[in-house]
């Protein structure tokens, strides 16, 4: 009797967290509808290149990281020097390469060593030399060389000699839609009652497109499986989720291959953490904690609905796999140093709700659908398990994700429709089966050894290994590069 | 009567959508009693056998696998039909864009004048192609964007086509419309070709809490040049943002308005309505408000101050001026403290303007001792010099960049 008690709570917990889990995705999915009509409405007659010929507008540098980058360092920087804008510079910092990746941009780009002065304002590796171009189409780009220190340091160093009112951290391979900051700094100058203090946009997955002189020429669907379920997992947390949270003004991460901050509080805030491997989402929740704790103003980080990068994702199990791992320690990694905020009302909707959010449906979440795993064999051992309450939440749980994901595919014709064509449709049907069975599974195992990793092993500060294979059109065959 | 269509559509969306929420909810009670009673029929639940047998909280689970299930289905179609429907619309804008344009054309540029029966003639053939409410939104966009590329007869030709093919009723609908997208399609349209008689609406649509409109009907006021001194702006009341004052500044050059009431919209109590007086008198280079833009200097708002240091630098030109400039210029805001740098760079008094950038040199950010020893080089080079020897390392660090070659 008292066993069964027990059981008696412990199903009624996991019911409850189920219940909360899916009452969250519906609420997310309504809040991003009512986003993106508002966005659509608002935006569909604007002239963005209007900006352009605007009095006062704030300075942007655009800062890009690059590691082992030789093979496409060329066409990613031609694709920077594409963005329109009134005033910026571009950044590139040579992270202490061991390929020619330096030699192949100062040849390219006719480089010369320059005298530029800078502060110090955050910590960051030595930086051996700064290049700027002898040839004045290129004379808005600034080539850093440092010692290697990793992403984040890179970036430190990046902001330490940009001069400008904000800075876009960028990843390099990352394809920038050419009006990108324009789109990307209207949050900063047309709201008047929050501070901007970031903004962040839509990642798309640009494996298969076909490139020419830096632009995306054409989109395809992926031929990759591992890239065609990343597609779909983009489309929901993108489209569906993080449009939601940042309508609600809570949105926790700005991705770390697209983002724009101000750059004046990100150096109060201390810059990047060169200890995370989460960097980007410590930042974001860094500088919110600062807003609510020193300078007390309204603020809000704002998300730009439209896709304005499109970036290769892992195409093979094993680089997927050490992602994920990374993604999970970092996350763990800024929950724990900041859990402070954890359901405290002086962070706003942060303390109460996006930040509980994380630590319960992304922090815990792999650990407690393990035990949840590991529970319900316990009571089929048992015979514990009333088969057809089990077969109907069974159904229950996969109608409900089939839903989800559908309506995800929907929302992305609806709104961009970058994706065309009766096969890619009939494949997103089949993959949205087959992910609830392949990937979802697989991304938990993935974040459960990320937990592990974190916990027990010496060296979770890892980046672990990226491999970059390009696009169609200019595919060259890249060597994995493993990034500090 | 466009106008109740539109709001026909409106409401029977939203009614439909409160509809069918309010049949799931239905849904779901009845699959759990055995029978209804409605207005004295009985509805008899056929599940109703199957489900007694079940726990009553798996009758939820099982009606929302059923409404999950039919939403898959419907979502699906959905998805069939919107990209169906987007390929067959980007045919049809094609088809049509391109008829209109030949007609536009020939409407435009006639090889001989039109006599009035052959224009009425060439008016009813363009006005056969405009068959439903999309048609005509995709011409008047083409005529918008003629008549901003060109000037002159074929802009008086856009104007009068637009007039004649009297569509006063259809922007009125879609300006009274609920939906925000219609009301700026309108705005732009008004705005474009001066379209009179809405302006009262308009001047409601600029008090609106949403930004955009308000925004919109603005530079939709400002290009009807009826309240061109600019005095409907101070009595917003309300925060522009610095889009707003960006957008009213460039239509307000492009347009070359003059009657501005500079003197309202400097001294307005409404600090963006101030900073945008203080721009425009500077861009109108309107130096009699000299005095009245230096008393806005240290004002408490940043933007104001702001403002009023950089048109206050542009309009100086005598010793005071300068002499008001360095005594204040710890007052000022980075921005135009570099501005106030060049300015005092650039006076003829060498020794003043000397002893200023040293000071600046000495004393400021590195991003303005870099400007600094770069002004300084054109008038000591000896000056400079010492500089190369500095203890301060960000001094030495900015003397080096500015005597870089490459730089």
């Amino acid at each position: 009797m008292n066993n069964l008690y027990w059981i008696e709570i412990l199903n009624n917990i996991f019911f409850i967290y189920a219940c909360i889990l899916f009452a969250l995705y519906i609420f997310n999915a309504i809040n991003s509808v009512l986003a993106l009509r508002s966005y659509s409405n608002k935006n569909k007659f604007v002239d963005y290149k209007s900006i352009l010929s605007f009095q006062k507008l704030p300075t942007v540098s655009v800062i890009a990281p690059a590691y082992n980058e030789e093979k496409t360092i060329i066409d990613n920087i031609k694709c920077l020097l594409n963005l329109q804008y009134q005033n910026f510079e571009i950044i590139i910092v040579n992270d202490g390469s061991k390929d020619n990746t330096l030699k192949k941009v100062i040849d390219y780009f006719e480089l010369v060593r320059v005298n530029r002065a800078y502060e110090q304002d955050l910590t960051c590796q030595p930086i051996k030399a700064i290049y700027q171009s002898r040839n004045h189409a290129y004379n808005h780009l600034v080539v850093i060389d440092k010692e290697n220190g990793g992403k984040a340091d890179a970036l430190n160093a990046g902001i330490n000699v940009s001069q400008n009112d904000l800075f876009l951290a960028i990843d390099v391979d990352c394809i920038i839609e050419p009006d990108a900051l324009l789109k990307m700094v209207k949050p900063f100058i047309d709201d008047n009652k929050y501070v901007v203090i970031a903004s962040g946009g839509v990642i798309r997955i640009a494996n298969s497109c076909e490139l020419t002189e830096g632009k995306i020429t054409k989109v395809n669907y992926p031929k990759n499986i591992w890239a065609k379920f990343q597609v779909l997992e983009y489309f929901r947390a993108f489209t569906l989720s993080r449009i939601a949270w940042s309508r609600l003004n809570g949105l926790m991460i700005i991705s770390g291959a697209f983002g724009l901050f101000d750059r004046k509080r990100v150096i109060k805030v201390g810059g990047y953490d060169k200890n995370s491997v989460g960097e980007d989402l410590e930042l974001v929740v860094r500088l919110r904690r600062y807003m609510h704790e020193v300078e007390k103003q309204k603020y809000r980080v704002a998300f730009i609905p439209d896709p304005l990068c499109w970036t290769e994702v892992p195409e093979s199990y094993r680089v997927l796999q050490s992602q994920r791992n990374r993604w999970t320690r970092g996350a763990i990694d800024t929950i724990l140093k900041h859990r402070k905020m954890i359901f405290n009302p002086k962070y706003g909707l942060i303390g109460i709700a996006s930040f509980p959010n994380w630590v319960f449906f992304e922090w815990l979440a792999p650990l407690i659908q393990s035990v949840g795993l590991v529970y319900f064999l316990f009571l089929l051992f048992f015979d514990l398990v009333n088969m057809h309450t089990f077969i109907t939440l069974l159904i229950f749980v996969l109608s409900f994700s089939i839903m989800y994901s559908v309506f995800a595919v929907f929302f992305e014709a609806y709104t961009f429709h970058k994706y065309k064509g009766v096969k890619y449709l009939s494949q997103t049907f089949g993959l949205i089966i087959l992910e609830m069975f392949i990937y979802q599974p697989m991304n938990m195992l993935f974040s459960l050894k990320g937990h592990f990793d974190f916990y027990f092993k010496k060296n979770k500060k890892n980046w672990g290994e990226m491999t970059r294979t390009g696009f169609t059109k200019e595919k060259q065959k890249a060597e994995p590069t493993i990034s500090k | 009567m466009k106008t109740l269509s539109i709001y026909f559509r409106y409401w029977s969306i939203r009614i439909s959508f409160l509809g069918l929420l309010a049949l799931i909810a239905f849904g779901a009670y009845f699959y759990s009693v055995p029978q209804l009673n409605l207005f004295n029929h009985i509805i008899i639940n056929p599940l109703y056998t199957d489900v007694e047998k079940i726990p009553t909280w798996l009758y939820d689970v099982d009606y929302f696998i059923f409404i999950f299930t039919l939403s898959i289905i419907i979502i699906f179609l959905m998805i069939l039909y919107y990209n169906a429907n987007k390929k067959i619309e980007e045919k049809i804008d094609t088809q049509y864009v391109d008829g209109f344009v030949k007609k536009i054309f020939l409407f435009l540029y006639p090889v001989e004048e039109y006599t009035d029966k052959q224009k009425k003639h060439q008016l009813k053939e363009i006005k056969k192609g405009l068959t439903n409410d999309h048609a005509k939104q995709l011409f008047i966009n083409l005529l918008r964007s003629i008549h901003a590329q060109t000037s002159g007869l074929v802009k008086h030709k856009v104007e009068y086509l637009m007039k004649e093919i009297d569509y006063n009723y259809f922007i009125k609908a879609y300006l009274h419309s609920p939906y925000l997208k219609d009301k700026l399609f309108a705005l732009k349209v008004i705005g474009d070709f001066e379209i009179e008689g809405f302006e009262q609406y308009i001047l409601k649509l600029t008090k609106k809490r949403n930004e955009v409109l308000h925004s919109e009907a603005i530079i939709t006021l400002l290009k009807l040049k009826i309240y061109d001194n600019l005095l409907f702006l101070s009595e917003l009341n309300m925060k522009l943002t610095t889009w707003d004052i960006n957008i009213i500044v460039k239509t307000i050059m492009e347009l070359n308005i003059v009657n501005i009431d500079y003197l309202t919209l400097i001294n307005s109590e409404t600090p963006e309505i101030s900073a945008l007086g203080i721009m425009l008198a500077k861009l109108k280079t309107r130096k009699e408000f000299k005095h009245d833009i230096k008393k806005k200097i240290g004002d408490p708002e940043k933007l104001v101050n702001e403002e009023a240091f950089l048109a206050f630098c542009f309009f100086a030109d005598n010793k005071n001026d300068y002499d008001y400039l360095i005594k204040n210029f710890g007052k000022a805001t980075e921005k135009s403290q570099l501005t106030i740098i060049y300015k005092i760079a650039a006076i003829t008094d060498t020794e003043l303007s000397s002893h200023f950038l040293n000071y600046v040199v000495e004393n400021q950010n590195f991003v303005q001792k870099i400007e600094a020893i770069k002004l300084l080089l054109d008038i000591d080079l000896n000056v400079v010099s010492k500089y190369k020897q500095s203890k301060d390392e960000v001094v030495k660090q900015s003397y080096y960049q500015v005597l870089d070659i490459n730089l």
